[in-house]
């Protein structure tokens, strides 16, 4: 997977469950539809945005593996 | 919503942490700073990360997934007042999550903490007697009315003791570095959590935290009652460090005798529910 | 219509399917037990299993083992079929249903275990085979109990206060569901330590434990 993809998703489950909980709290979605969004979103944001921040961006030096 | 899971997340590290320290302080050892397994946590989520090629690997991802949803799902079960019912679906269902984690990876290391996992299924009879107690007295099984039931009769740590012993005894089960905690025993490497590393480990560790902060808080909830952010939180530290209190003088019991401990608390249970069945009509 | 008896247990009905008089329903508690299995059968059917590493003792030599694509089409489609089962059990609004789909989950599981030509795996799947065959006795049992003492096996029926389901049925019924649901101990006992097939073994284990936790919202609600 691309950086940059891991990234696109990671933020989109964040701002999609951020979103549903917003809503519910101005009465546009019901409270359970909201948390039944961000059970979905939530392992989905944890997960990619950890793999954004580990993957490389293909400037590394090549790593010291012995003689 | 995802603002809960994050505190959530973050104070059920925190309280990781704290475990840790009050288990080093017991045994006299200096111990880490209590912000240990967010630094933890955050490290795993910074090495470099794949899937073992003799994964399954669907189902390696996958089980992490899972494991931090049902977790999620299960705070959210709390925060609305549901069914605890559902609360100990949610808790079964983290046995799947711990087996399917261990079968995935073709490890002999993660297949017998998966093997270890199935046999000591004992440890979640004892949070189902807690349920059938619980129905006995409340005749409910959503948490909006246990809570309301201990605003008029007291807490149902009182009322109803022999049933907190055993969910104390079901968070005790599920504790790191705890007597029971025979699926993560040192002899077979890191249990069913070996190969799980980088990213991997550190979603467990997201879900375990939420774990951890959810089956506290569950206890406070069910015996203690509805008590403000604050006051919840003191109650849960203060289970919290009982239970560490109780990890750190206990070695860990081998597996036969970890099965035996906890089928014998729920025969006792199982006793004490048919006493109140006779006794409550 | 139809109005879920006792919405303090499993929560209000969401979703309700009416075949004739079987009224197929969805309360929150069993919604996530379906939505559970659902993702388990996904898994099953997108996923291929694990190849195992076996250490050969006494030295630094390890082994994988190869998967036989036979056995993994015989494992995945009973692993599917089990699925289905659970989701039957999960849904299902009438009593004997229940215990048909519960029968059903132990025949696959046996079909799940039996599936690796080993003799220790067999020798489990063959035990588990006559506890699950034994178990179908107070299960079914439980169910005929249910109706003779009732005159009725819809669960809409018999979760109302006015319908006093005997004890004996609820322990029938446990009791048969908890032979049927044995096979994750004969699989601990013999089979993954000797075999691969990661996400349809764990099919086992999920159909077990959702059986159980549907056994026990339907006799806390009788």
């Amino acid at each position: 997977m691309k950086k940059r993809t891991a990234l696109i998703v990671g933020l989109a489950a964040g701002v999609i469950a951020a979103a549903a909980g917003l809503l519910a709290a101005l009465g546009y979605l019901p409270v359970i539809a909201a948390e039944l969004v961000a059970v979905v979103a939530f392992p989905a944001f944890v997960i990619f945005i950890a793999l954004w921040w580990n993957a490389k961006s293909g400037e590394e030096d090549i790593p010291f593996i012995g003689y | 919503m995802i603002e809960y899971l994050l505190f959530a997340t973050f104070i059920g590290l925190l309280f990781h942490g704290i475990h840790r320290k009050v288990i080093a302080r017991v045994q006299g050892r200096p111990g880490p700073p209590i912000w240990q397994e967010i630094l933890h946590t955050l490290k795993f989520s910074f090495k470099e990360t794949w899937i073992p090629k003799t994964a399954s690997q669907t189902l390696f991802v996958g089980i992490v997934f899972v494991a931090i949803a049902i977790w999620s799902g299960a705070l959210f079960i709390l925060l609305s007042g549901g069914s605890i019912l559902l609360l100990f679906a949610v808790y079964l269902l983290h046995k799947i999550v711990e087996h399917g984690m261990g079968l995935s990876t073709g490890s002999p290391y993660t297949k017998f903490g998966a093997i270890r996992s199935v046999i000591s299924a004992a440890s979640e009879l004892p949070l189902l007697v807690t349920v059938v107690a619980i129905y006995f007295f409340t005749r409910s099984l959503s948490i909006a009315d246990i809570t309301a039931y201990q605003e008029v009769n007291g807490p149902l740590l009182i009322i109803a003791f022999p049933a907190a012993v055993a969910m104390y005894l079901v968070i005790l089960s599920k504790m790191h570095y705890g007597p029971f905690s025979i699926i993560e025993a040192k002899e077979i490497v890191s249990g069913n959590m070996t190969e799980h590393f980088g990213v991997w480990r550190a979603g467990l560790e997201v879900a375990y935290a939420l774990k951890t902060y959810v089956l506290l808080y569950a206890f406070v909830l069910i015996f203690i009652g509805s008590l403000p952010l604050w006051l919840a939180l003191l109650a849960m530290l203060i289970v919290l460090v009982s239970l560490s209190f109780v990890c750190a003088v206990t070695p860990m019991l081998s597996p036969y005798d970890t099965v035996t401990i906890q089928s014998l608390v729920t025969g006792a249970l199982i006793i004490y529910i048919v006493i109140l069945g006779v006794v409550m009509g | 219509m139809f109005n879920l008896p006792n919405p303090q247990i499993g929560g209000p009905e969401l979703f309700v399917l009416e075949f004739g008089d079987i009224v197929a329903y969805f309360s929150p508690y069993t919604a996530v037990l379906f939505a559970f299995a659902l993702l388990f059968t996904v898994l099953v059917i997108v996923s291929r299993p694990e190849r195992q590493v076996d250490i050969a003792f006494g030295g630094d030599a390890y082994y994988t083992k190869e998967v036989e694509p036979d056995l993994l089409r015989f494992q995945r489609f009973m692993a599917i079929a089990c699925g289905l089962a659970t989701l039957g059990a999960m849904v299902t609004g009438d009593v004997f249903n229940f215990t048909l789909f519960a029968s059903m989950i132990g025949i696959t599981n046996i079909g799940i275990v039996a599936a690796y030509r080993n003799r220790h795996v067999l020798n489990a799947a063959f035990q588990y085979g006559i506890v699950a065959m034994l178990a179908t006795v107070p299960l079914f049992g439980g169910a005929a109990i249910v109706l003779s003492s009732t005159g009725t096996l819809s669960m809409w029926e018999l979760f109302t206060a006015a319908v006093a389901v005997p004890l004996i049925a609820k322990a029938f019924l446990v009791l048969g569901v908890m032979g049927e649901g044995m096979a994750p101990f004969y699989i601990a006992k013999a089979e993954i330590t000797r075999a691969q097939g990661a996400p349809f073994i764990l099919m086992v284990h999920v159909s077990s434990l959702l059986l159980f936790l549907r056994v026990m919202e339907i006799v806390i609600s009788m």
